[in-house]
């Protein structure tokens, strides 16, 4: 076994949805089918990355392969040393996980797409968006190269920003996807400008040069609040990629776009590669940098998690409740606990498209977003009910599902934080956080989906109507009463459903589901051989759960975090269940509590109505300024200006112009006189040329 | 007294004293392209007589070859202009032709 | 004195006589002759030189093709019918003078070679080791000169042409 094998056909992974995305946007507009060559290229796509993987774990479990090729070398002045610019590639264990699980993702919303979209008349642009979107995805997985990383990382953004605008006639998808453009500059400028402290400070751009600096004490500025600033600045690029506070704002309106988009890029993938890019770059953190990372994820995730509980929009729930899990990574990973970062990050992808594919399903059936006007659905979509349930077990971390696995690793993680140092704010975030989660799932499960014979109309069995106001929100639609006989898709619809519902059991990732993180199949591989080696003293791996030696605290954190988490989340499920009971699982979102829960904490207004207002203050401050001194400034040069002018026109007139008049003077006289010799004759020129030559030839020889 | 280079060279310059004459006096554009054939034929004739002098004996055949190639073709492109210049002033002298002056 | 000098000078005189034919014949049709046996005298000093590919070539081109062309030149843009063939000059004296100064320079500047003697004169120069430099060192002056000619041949028929 070659390892040249598995890099080609990593390469050649990353590079299939490029060859779809060129041929259906090129020839998509001429032919009515053309995006079933998507969904074939993405099946290639899903096909080599599984090979690859198996191949990779199989035959090369401990091996990392970077290649890089000098692209453009800069000698700047002499004595200073010179760089170059390269572009590489790397294939280790992380990535080939990575790139199959976007591949699994993309394969699965492609299938679910071709029913999801039929019918739209621009249906063959958003296959292409798509495509395309994945190849920038895996162009971005397949780069240790933080400019090129940086460069698939806009490509992302940008096919994110497409995507949410699909819909292009909706005024709400343009505003959203302009939000989500702006705030996205936020963190980039911050990601780029991490980029430009390694690039200035280390004089490359490969993130695994850059470990090997920093584990030899050679830090940014030479001090530890050098390596500070990096870490924090490069999170700035994950914190709004990944949607997390203070710049989440962006993700729920993002869900203007179509479902299948949702789930693929604001849920599974695209919000990942924040995670994705913390992990590949966790050996640059040292412990505050980390803390940060932590804090900032425990607040996001306590953040989305309770706005999703009063949030009547049903891709919102979950949209927030993105926010929250990817908070939940960002805590793991802060903590030190890189493995459960990426393995939540894993099984948070499937169970998370999971989700937004069931909500489409749902909305392709009814056409309803609102959960307040939903009822019921158990009776009429009873594959879509199924699989939402596995999905919302997963997400709570219910026992059997990969999300129990997974999410007893973060939460552990973050207690065995708190035992080592004392400081249990950020488990105290993720529990609070599991509370809220079970809340809104099973919130979600009695509202839209529990069928309770009082709603059923009695007469029918087969024609279902969902209640009166659906009929009354529908009866302007162009199809008329068909879409009131509520009934499941095909299979396009069905089949992606349940793939990720089996992707969402817990024995594909470990076989005892309350095991210990050793027992989890993708640990050895993952923790076996690290990208880069980890950053001096300060590092965060003494407190990891995963990386570090074995210890008694180990043992105490892994024993006290399933009965926590198990019991926050009963308790959850359990108010969700009291409230239901009492008739108060759905409140006025304009209630005095819920209001400002439902506008997430007045987050959308505080950057509306105080911080463009202070924007706005500060440039009339500046412009106010401008106005005083600087054009008094200009002002009084100008006067001074006019002054030296008169001076300077007396001299011109008379010295000058006198001058000048002579010249013209001369130049006329002589001009008159020498133009006799341009007679136009061509012989009469090369009589000059002849004489001239003599004359040369004379001076020379003189 | 043996022929030497001299006599080649002063034979070509004389030549070439001549072509230049003719491309100087001459009122008419065919004789002014006959002088010019002179002078190359002088350029021509000291290839040959350098070459036959020197160590590297056929580089100056070549040139000439090369010479006499584009002669030809100027030749052709000049007579084709000829020809139209005469279609339009129905003349062929030189100094009549001096529309670029006004 | 050798028999090459005698036939050198006799070249020599062919040449030099018949292009001051062709310079100061008043009559175009003299001047084209002149030019001919000019052209026959470079030839037979070619072939004094050992280089016999070019005196054959100098026939073969200068005289059967440029000439006749020159000829042509002539019937086609003099009016043939009026049988005007005379031409007239001007600038005779200044373009005399600098003419006989500038040969007077040439001729003083090659007294320099005056001791190169013709015993390297290489007898029985073989085509082929024209043909060798040709197409080795200059194959690609010989490709563009093949492109040129096809140009000039496109030019001068879409000049030519009304």
């Amino acid at each position: 076994m070659q390892p040249q094998i598995v890099i080609n056909l990593f390469l050649s992974a990353v590079f299939t949805p490029l060859a779809g995305f060129l041929i259906s946007f090129f020839i998509g507009r001429k032919l009515s089918k053309v995006y079933y060559i998507n969904v074939i290229f993405g099946g290639i796509g899903l096909a080599l990355s599984l090979t690859a993987l198996y191949l990779k774990l199989q035959f090369f479990p401990h091996e990392n392969w970077n290649h890089s090729f000098e692209w453009l070398a800069i000698n700047s002045a002499a004595g200073s040393e010179s760089f170059s610019i390269s572009l590489s590639y790397w294939v280790n264990n992380l990535n080939v996980i990575m790139l199959t699980v976007v591949n699994i993702v993309a394969f699965v919303v492609l299938v679910y797409s071709t029913d999801y979209m039929h019918g739209d008349p621009d249906i063959h642009r958003y296959f292409s968006l798509i495509s395309f979107f994945v190849f920038s995805m895996s162009g971005l997985i397949a780069s240790p190269s933080l400019m090129i990383l940086y460069i698939f990382w806009e490509l992302v953004g940008f096919a994110s920003y497409k995507l949410i605008g699909f819909w292009r006639h909706k005024d709400s998808a343009a505003a959203a996807q302009m939000k989500a453009f702006l705030m996205n500059r936020v963190g980039d400028m911050m990601f780029f400008i991490g980029i430009l402290i390694a690039l200035i400070h280390y004089k490359t751009f490969d993130i695994t040069k850059i470990f090997e600096y920093v584990n030899q004490g050679n830090l940014p500025f030479g001090a530890d609040w050098g390596l500070t600033l990096l870490g924090i600045m490069i999170f700035g690029g994950a914190v709004s990629k990944s949607a997390q506070f203070p710049l989440q704002n962006w993700l729920p309106d993002a869900m203007e776009g179509p479902t299948p988009v949702s789930a693929l890029i604001h849920a599974a993938t695209m919000v990942a590669a924040g995670v994705y890019l913390m992990i590949i770059a966790s050996p640059l953190l040292n412990g505050t940098a980390a803390y940060v990372v932590a804090l900032i994820g425990g607040i996001s995730a306590v953040y989305g998690a309770s706005v999703a509980t009063v949030q009547t929009d049903i891709k919102k729930i979950f949209a927030y409740s993105t926010i929250s899990q990817l908070g939940m990574m960002f805590a793991a990973l802060g903590t030190g606990s890189v493995y459960f970062a990426f393995f939540h990050l894993v099984t948070h992808a499937f169970f998370k498209a999971g989700l937004f594919l069931t909500s489409g399903s749902v909305i392709h059936s009814t056409h309803e977003q609102d959960i307040r006007k939903l009822k019921s659905l158990a009776a009429f979509l009873p594959v879509t009910t199924a699989v939402y349930v596995v999905f919302a077990l997963a997400i709570c971390g219910a026992p059997f599902t990969s999300g129990f696995v997974s999410k007893e690793g973060v939460v552990a993680s973050t207690i065995l934080f708190g035992l080592i140092n004392g400081n249990y704010l950020i488990a105290a975030l993720m529990l609070l956080t599991s509370l809220f989660t079970a809340y809104y799932s099973v919130k979600v499960w009695l509202v839209v989906f529990r069928k309770d014979k009082a709603d059923l109309p009695a007469e029918s069995s087969h024609h279902h109507e969902v209640s009166d106001e659906n009929t009354a929100a529908h009866s302007d639609d162009d199809h008329g009463e068909h879409h009131h006989h509520i009934h499941e898709h095909g299979y396009a619809i069905k089949l992606p459903l349940i793939v990720l519902a089996v992707l969402s059991v817990w024995v594909l990732y470990v076989l005892n589901p309350i095991g210990h993180a050793d027992s989890h199949y993708l640990f050895p591989y993952l923790t076996a051989e690290k990208l880069g080696s980890s950053a001096p003293a300060d590092s965060l791996y003494p407190y990891s759960l995963s990386e570090g030696p074995e210890s008694e605290l180990k043992h105490q954190a892994e024993l006290i975090t399933p009965f926590a988490a198990t019991g926050v989340t009963l308790l959850g499920a359990l108010l969700a269940i009291i409230l239901f009971r009492m008739k108060k699982l759905t409140p006025d979102p304009e209630g005095k509590f819920t209001r400002i829960l439902y506008n997430g904490y007045y987050l959308d207004y505080f950057y509306t109505d105080i911080i463009s207002p202070l924007a706005v203050k500060f440039t009339q401050l500046i412009a106010l300024f401008d106005k005083y001194v600087v054009d008094g400034i200009v002002n009084f040069m100008g006067t001074l200006t006019v002054w030296i002018s008169t001076a300077a026109g007396i001299f011109d007139k008379y010295v000058v112009d006198g001058a000048v008049n002579f010249t013209a003077w001369i130049t006329d006289k002589t001009g008159f006189a020498v133009r006799k010799i341009q007679t136009g004759k061509v012989q009469d020129y090369l009589l000059f040329v002849v004489f001239t030559l003599i004359f040369l030839i004379v001076l020379a020889s003189i | 007294m043996s022929i030497t280079l001299t006599h080649f060279i002063a034979v070509s310059a004389v030549l070439f004293s001549l072509g230049l004459f003719a491309i100087l006096t001459r009122r008419n554009s065919v004789t002014i392209l006959m002088g010019l054939e002179l002078i190359l034929n002088a350029a021509n004739l000291n290839f040959v007589a350098f070459a036959r002098f020197s160590d590297t004996p056929f580089r100056g055949d070549v040139a000439v070859l090369i010479v006499i190639v584009i002669a030809a073709a100027e030749t052709a492109v000049a007579l084709a202009i000829f020809i139209n210049i005469f279609r339009n002033f129905g003349s062929i002298d030189p100094n009549e032709i001096k529309t670029l002056k006004e | 004195m050798e028999y090459f000098d005698y036939y050198f000078y006799f070249f020599s005189f062919i040449v030099l006589a018949s292009a001051a034919v062709v310079v100061f014949s008043k009559n175009l049709l003299y001047a084209a002759v002149g030019l001919l046996t000019t052209l026959v005298g470079i030839s037979g000093l070619f072939f004094l030189l050992d280089a016999r590919f070019l005196a054959f070539i100098q026939v073969l081109v200068y005289v059967g093709g440029v000439l006749v062309f020159i000829v042509y030149g002539i019937m086609l843009t003099n009016r043939i019918r009026d049988l005007q063939f005379k031409t007239e000059f001007h600038f005779v004296i200044p373009a005399l003078v600098l003419t006989g100064i500038l040969a007077g320079f040439i001729i003083k500047g090659a007294m320099e070679f005056r001791e190169a003697a013709l015993g390297k004169v290489l007898k029985n120069i073989e085509l082929n080791q024209i043909a060798l430099i040709l197409f080795n060192d200059y194959l690609i002056v010989f490709e563009i000169l093949g492109l040129l000619l096809l140009v000039i041949l496109i030019a001068a028929s879409s000049i030519a042409r009304k």
